[in-house]
C-alpha cells in the first residue's frame, strides 16, 4: 500500500464515488465535481481517472441502469474496493496526523 | 438512437459517427450513455447548438489511448512488432551469418568514422581566424632553384598599410629557433614556442585574453605575453599579471595571459614577446626575408586585387637595395633567373593549401586529406555492397518461410516490410556498433594521427544526416532485392524448393570480388611501398655518423649567456672530452636537421650576378671529427691555426661555385648591409645530408666558431655507446660549470627519425585502413564463397559420387576466385605503382619501386582468398553427398 501513490485528483474521484454509492458512474461524478468543488472537467478524464484506478484495483464496476434519457445504453457503476476505501483512509489519517502538528505561526505563514 | 427528444443536430450526429470510428466497441455503452444524459441536461438550460458543439468537444477529449479501437494492433502495429519479433529470431538462428554480416559493416562504417573525423579535423584548421586576414609569402626564385617562404622582408607590413588603403592592419611575427632559459625567480625553465610580435599582433589573429589589454600588452619593449598554460607553469595559481621573467638576459614584464592557442592552427605560442626590442627590426629591410607578416583586408576587397598590385610594390621599394647588394640594376638580377614573387594566402588555407618552408608547424596535405577521403568512400561502397550481398544470399534461403507466409495469406506488401524491417534493423546495430568501435580506439587513433580527435566532432548535422542515409539507404536496398523477387514467387514453387538465381546477379558478385581485391592489393602495396621508403631514409649513410651521438641542446648557455666567450666553451667541451665513455665531442650552431642559415656567397672577380645562396653552419674543430665527415681536400678547422676568417666548403659549393683547386681560394660573403667578408677555403668535406631526405643536397659553407658573428647552440658528444653513464657525467660536469640552469639533451639518431614522422603516421594510418580493407573484403569473400557453394551441394554430391576427390572438388571451387583476384591485381597493380611514384616524389632519396611489393600483395590476397574459399569448400566437400542430394 505505501507504494502506490495517487495524484489528488485521483483522491477526490475516489471519495466522490464513496459519496455517491451506488449511483456513482462518470456523469453524476462530473456533476458532483461541478456542484460541490465548483470544478469543471470534461467527462473523457473523468473516464480517464476511473478507468486508472479500477485497473490499480482501488475501483470495482458494474455495468447497469439503461434509462431513456441515456438513449437506453447502461451505465457503468462504481463502487470502492476495500482497497480503495483504505488508501484515502490512509491519506486522511496521515493529513490529520500533519494538521494535528501544524502551528499556527506556520498556519499564518502561508497565507 | 432516433430516440432522441429532438432530432439530433449535424455536430452531434458528426461526433456521434466519429466516435464509433475511433472508440473500441467495448466503450460505446457507458461512455455514449453518459454523453447522451449530459446532452440531454443540457438541453433543458442551453440553446441546442451549444448542447451539440459541447457534445463535439466531449466526443473529442475522448480520443485517449485507452478508449481507442485495438483493432488498429491488428494491422501495422502488430505486424511491425511481429516482424521486429521474427526478424530477432532469425538474426538469432544464424548466429554466425548475422555476426559476419554486421561485422562487415561496422568495420566499414568505423573506417568512414574514424577518416571523417581525421578529414574534418584537418579542414577545420584556422576556420576560426577573420576571413579577411591573410598572410603574405614569398615564392623566391633563383636561377639554378626555386624556394617557397611564410617570412618576408619585415619593413612590407608596416609600408603596405602606408600604401594601400584597402589594407586595414598588419601584423608581423617571427619565432625564436631555439630554446631558452627562463628564469622566474630562483628557478630555470628551458623553454620553446618563444614568438616576437608586432604591438598590432593580437588583434589580428584570433586570440581570446585571459586578462590584460589586447590593444596594449605588447607596446612596452620589456613586456611578455604568456599562454594560460605558460602562466600556470610559471606562476602555479598566483596572478601572473604584473610579475617579472627574465629571459634573453633581460626582465619583462608580464602584461597579458592568453588563452591556449587552438591545436588545429598554423599558429601555436607560450611566449609571445615585442619584435620591436630589436633594432633589427626598426631598421628598414625591403629585401631580406624576416618576419611573417598578416594583414587584414577591408570587408569587401578582393585579395587578387591587392596581389596584383605588389609586383609594382616591391620594385619600388626593393629595386634601391637589390641593385646596391648585387652592383646591377634591378631589372638585369630579374632577367638573370631571379624573381621575388609575393603572394597573400587566407589564413584557414595555410594548414591544407600551401607548403612552405620555415612554418610555425608541419603543414597538412591536402593530398592525403583526398586519399583518405577516397579510400573511406570506397571501404564504404564495399561494406555496403557487401552487406547487400550477404543478406540476399541469405535471403534466397528463405523461400520456405516466404512461402509458408503467403499461403496462410500474408499480403506482398507484409513480405516486403519484414525483409525491410529485417536489413534496417541490421544495419542500424551496425552503425551502433560502429560508434562504440570508434569511439573505444579513438585514444590510440589520435595517437597515431598526432591530432587531438574527439568522437564528438561526429555531432554535425552532415555527419548524423549522411550516417542514416547510408545506413537507412543500405539496409533499404538489402532488404528491397529479396523483398520484391522473393515475394513476388508462387508459393508452390517456393515451397516445392524451385527458387531460380538470375544469372544477372553472378557478374554483379564477380565484379564486387574483382573491386574489393583489387582495393586490397593496391592498398597493401601502398602500405609496403610507404615502410620500404621508411626504411630506407632512416637506413641510408648521411654522410656523418649518427650513432651512439648525444647533442647538448642548450649548449649556448654555457657562458651563461653573456657576451660570447669561446673560451669557455673550449673549457667546458675539454672537461667533457675527458670523460669517461666519452670520445670526442664538438660545437656547432646547428645539427643536422636544423634550420639552417643562408649564405650568399662569390667567387671575387666573377659577376655580381654568379652570386649563390648556400647554406651555412658554424663548426668548431672537433665536430667534423666527431661526427665522422669525411675531409675530401685541405684540413679541418683547428685551434693551432688563425682560422677566424677560413671557411669550408661541402663539394656541391665547390662543384656549384665551379672553383677548381679550391685550397686557399678566396670566397666573398655578401652581406645585406654591411660590406663584403673575405673569406679563405682552408677544407673540402664530402656531401652530408644536414637536411631531411625529402630535400636535394644543398651547397653549404662552414665557418669557424671563433670567426665574425658566430654562434654556437650545440654540443654534439660522441659516446662509446654506454649512453646511461656517459650521460650522467655529462650531466655532473654541466651542473658544475653552469648550476641551476636545466640541462637538455638529445640522441641524435632518434632526433633524426622525427624527420619522418609525418610520413611514419600516414604509414602506420595506411597500414590500419589496408588491414580493415583486407578485412572487410575477407568478410565478403566468405559470404560469397558460401552463397556459391550452397547452390552447388548437389552438383558437389553427384560429382563425389562419380568418384571426384576432395581437391578435385577444391579446385573446381577455387578457380573462379582465383580467376578473379589475378583479374584485380591486374587492375591494381598499374594503379598503385602510378599513385605510389607520385608519392615517392616527394622526396628527393626514394626507393626504387620493387616489383616483388606488388607480387607480395598479390600473392597475400590470393592467399587469403583461396584460404576461405578452401575452408569453406572442404566442408562441402566432406559432407555425405546422401544428404546433398536426398534433400527434396
Amino acid at each position: 500500500m505505501e507504494n502506490l501513490s495517487i495524484s489528488s485528483q485521483e483522491e477526490v474521484i475516489l471519495l466522490l464515488v464513496g459519496n455517491l454509492q451506488p449511483n456513482a458512474y462518470a456523469y453524476t461524478l462530473k456533476k458532483e465535481m461541478q456542484d460541490q468543488l465548483d470544478k469543471a472537467v470534461s467527462l473523457a478524464s473523468i473516464h480517464t481517472v476511473l478507468y486508472r484506478l479500477e485497473k490499480y484495483g482501488l475501483l470495482k464496476s458494474t455495468m447497469g441502469g439503461v434509462s431513456a434519457s441515456r438513449g437506453g445504453r447502461s451505465k457503468r457503476l462504481y463502487q470502492l474496493t476495500t482497497k480503495g476505501f483504505t488508501v484515502v483512509d490512509e491519506i486522511r489519517v496521515m493529513r490529520k496526523n500533519l494538521w494535528e502538528g501544524m502551528s499556527p505561526n506556520q498556519y499564518s505563514f502561508f497565507y | 438512437m432516433s430516440k432522441d427528444s429532438t432530432s439530433p443536430g449535424w455536430a452531434k450526429r458528426l461526433s456521434k459517427r466519429l466516435f464509433h470510428w475511433f472508440a473500441s466497441e467495448s466503450w460505446h455503452d457507458e461512455i455514449l450513455g453518459d454523453l447522451e444524459e449530459q446532452y440531454q441536461d443540457q438541453l433543458s438550460y442551453r440553446k441546442k447548438w451549444k448542447a451539440d458543439m459541447y457534445f463535439l468537444f466531449e466526443v473529442l477529449l475522448f480520443i485517449r489511448p485507452h478508449i481507442l479501437k485495438k483493432k488498429r494492433k491488428n494491422t501495422t502495429f502488430m505486424l511491425t512488432r511481429n516482424h521486429i519479433k521474427i526478424s530477432y529470431r532469425n538474426l538469432l538462428k544464424n548466429k554466425v551469418y548475422t555476426f559476419i554480416n554486421v561485422l562487415g559493416l561496422a568495420l566499414g562504417l568505423t573506417t568512414c568514422i574514424l577518416i571523417y573525423l581525421f578529414v574534418s579535423y584537418d579542414t577545420s584548421y584556422d576556420e576560426f581566424q577573420d576571413k579577411n586576414t591573410y598572410r603574405m609569402w614569398i615564392n623566391r626564385v633563383y636561377p639554378e632553384r626555386e624556394v617557397n617562404y611564410p617570412v618576408v622582408p619585415h619593413s612590407f607590413g608596416p609600408q603596405l598599410v602606408e600604401d594601400f588603403p584597402e589594407i586595414e592592419a598588419q601584423g608581423r611575427c617571427f619565432k625564436a629557433g631555439n630554446p631558452t632559459n627562463v628564469q622566474v625567480g630562483d628557478n630555470f625553465y628551458l623553454e620553446d614556442d618563444f614568438i616576437f610580435a608586432d604591438s598590432t599582433f593580437l588583434s589580428i589573429l584570433n586570440f581570446k585574453m585571459v586578462s590584460g589589454n589586447r590593444a596594449t600588452a605588447l607596446d612596452d619593449a620589456n613586456s611578455v605575453v604568456l599562454s594560460a598554460t605558460t602562466a600556470k607553469k610559471l606562476f602555479g595559481n598566483e596572478d601572473p599579471m604584473g610579475k617579472t621573467i627574465e629571459f634573453f638576459g633581460g626582465s619583462k614584464k608580464v602584461t597579458a595571459v592568453i588563452e591556449d592557442y587552438p591545436y588545429n592552427s598554423h599558429f601555436s605560442f607560450k611566449y609571445l614577446t615585442p619584435l620591436h626590442q630589436f633594432p633589427f627590426y626598426g631598421q628598414i629591410n625591403f629585401v631580406g626575408f624576416s618576419a611573417m607578416t598578416y594583414i587584414r583586408l577591408r570587408e569587401g576587397t578582393d585579395p587578387k586585387v591587392v596581389e596584383a598590385k605588389l609586383p609594382a610594390f616591391v620594385k619600388k621599394y626593393a629595386e634601391g637595395p637589390i641593385q646596391q647588394r648585387n652592383g646591377i640594376s634591378y631589372d638585369e638580377y630579374i632577367a638573370a633567373g631571379n624573381g621575388y614573387n609575393y603572394h597573400l594566402h587566407q589564413v584557414k588555407d595555410i594548414h591544407l593549401h600551401s607548403n612552405l618552408e620555415n612554418e610555425l608547424k608541419a603543414n597538412g596535405n591536402i593530398n592525403y586529406i583526398y586519399i583518405f577521403s577516397a579510400i573511406a568512400v570506397f571501404i564504404l561502397i564495399i561494406a555496403c555492397i557487401n552487406f547487400m550481398n550477404l543478406s540476399t544470399a541469405r535471403s534466397t534461403e528463405r523461400g520456405k518461410e516466404v512461402g509458408v507466409r503467403k499461403v496462410l495469406g500474408s499480403a506482398k506488401g507484409q513480405l516486403i516490410t519484414q525483409f525491410l524491417t529485417e536489413s534496417v534493423m541490421l544495419t542500424l546495430i551496425s552503425l551502433l556498433l560502429a560508434l562504440l568501435v570508434a569511439a573505444l580506439v579513438l585514444p590510440s587513433f589520435s595517437q597515431l594521427a598526432e591530432r587531438p580527435l574527439s568522437i564528438f566532432q561526429l555531432v554535425n548535422p552532415v555527419a548524423i544526416g549522411a550516417g542514416l542515409l547510408v545506413v537507412l539507404t543500405t539496409g533499404i536496398l538489402a532488404g528491397l532485392y529479396p523483398a520484391f523477387f522473393i515475394s513476388s514467387f508462387q508459393p508452390l514453387s517456393v515451397l516445392k524448393g524451385q527458387l531460380k538465381h538470375s544469372k544477372g546477379g553472378s557478374a554483379l558478385r564477380n565484379g564486387l570480388v574483382v573491386m574489393q581485391f583489387a582495393i586490397s592489393i593496391a592498398l597493401i602495396s601502398a602500405t609496403l611501398i610507404v615502410f620500404d621508403q621508411m626504411d630506407y631514409m632512416i637506413n641510408k649513410p648521411l654522410g656523418f655518423d649518427k650513432e651512439q651521438v648525444v647533442v647538448i641542446e642548450n649548449a649556448n648557455s654555457i657562458d651563461g649567456n653573456q657576451a660570447f666567450n669561446l673560451d669557455k666553451f673550449i673549457t667546458f667541451r675539454n672537461e667533457i672530452d675527458r670523460l669517461p665513455g666519452v670520445q670526442m665531442s664538438g660545437y656547432t650552431s646547428n645539427m643536422p636537421g636544423d634550420q639552417v642559415f643562408d649564405f650568399v656567397a662569390r667567387v671575387p672577380g666573377t659577376d655580381q650576378k654568379e652570386s649563390m645562396i648556400m647554406r651555412r653552419m658554424f663548426f668548431d674543430d672537433q665536430i667534423q671529427q666527431t661526427l665522422n665527415m669525411e675531409l675530401l681536400e685541405g684540413r679541418y678547422f683547428s685551434q693551432s691555426f688563425n682560422d677566424t676568417l677560413s671557411i669550408m666548403l661541402n663539394q656541391s659549393a665547390v662543384q656549384k661555385l665551379g672553383i677548381k683547386d679550391p685550397i686557399g681560394k678566396k670566397l666573398l660573403q655578401i652581406a645585406a648591409n654591411n660590406d663584403p667578408i673575405e673569406y679563405t677555403i682552408v677544407g673540402v668535406v664530402d656531401d652530408f645530408h644536414f637536411q631531411s631526405l625529402h630535400v636535394d643536397l644543398k651547397p653549404a659553407a662552414f665557418t669557424y666558431t671563433g670567426g665574425p658573428n658566430a654562434i654556437i647552440n650545440k654540443l654534439a658528444v660522441k659516446t662509446d655507446g654506454n649512453y646511461e653513464e656517459a650521460l650522467s657525467h655529462i650531466e655532473a660536469t654541466w651542473n658544475k660549470f653552469v648550476p641551476g640552469l636545466p640541462f637538455k639533451s638529445y640522441f641524435l639518431d632518434s632526433d633524426m627519425e622525427q624527420f619522418y614522422k609525418a610520413e611514419r603516421a600516414t604509414g602506420k594510418i595506411f597500414g590500419i585502413f589496408t588491414f580493415l580493407a583486407i578485412l572487410i573484403a575477407c568478410i565478403g569473400v566468405r559470404g560469397l564463397s558460401a552463397f556459391i557453394i550452397n547452390h552447388r551441394v548437389k552438383e558437389i554430391g553427384v560429382r563425389k559420387v562419380l568418384g571426384a576427390s576432395i581437391a578435385q572438388i577444391m579446385v573446381l571451387l577455387s578457380k573462379d576466385f582465383v580467376k578473379l583476384i589475378l583479374l584485380s591485381a591486374v587492375i591494381s597493380i598499374p594503379l598503385a605503382y602510378y599513385f605510389m611514384s607520385n608519392w615517392l616524389d616527394n622526396f628527393a632519396y626514394a626507393v626504387e619501386i620493387n616489383w616483388l611489393i606488388f607480387l607480395l600483395a598479390g600473392g597475400i590476397s590470393l592467399l587469403i582468398g583461396v584460404g576461405i574459399v578452401c575452408f569453406q569448400t572442404v566442408k562441402a566437400a566432406l559432407a555425405n553427398p546422401v544428404k546433398s542430394l536426398r534433400d527434396e
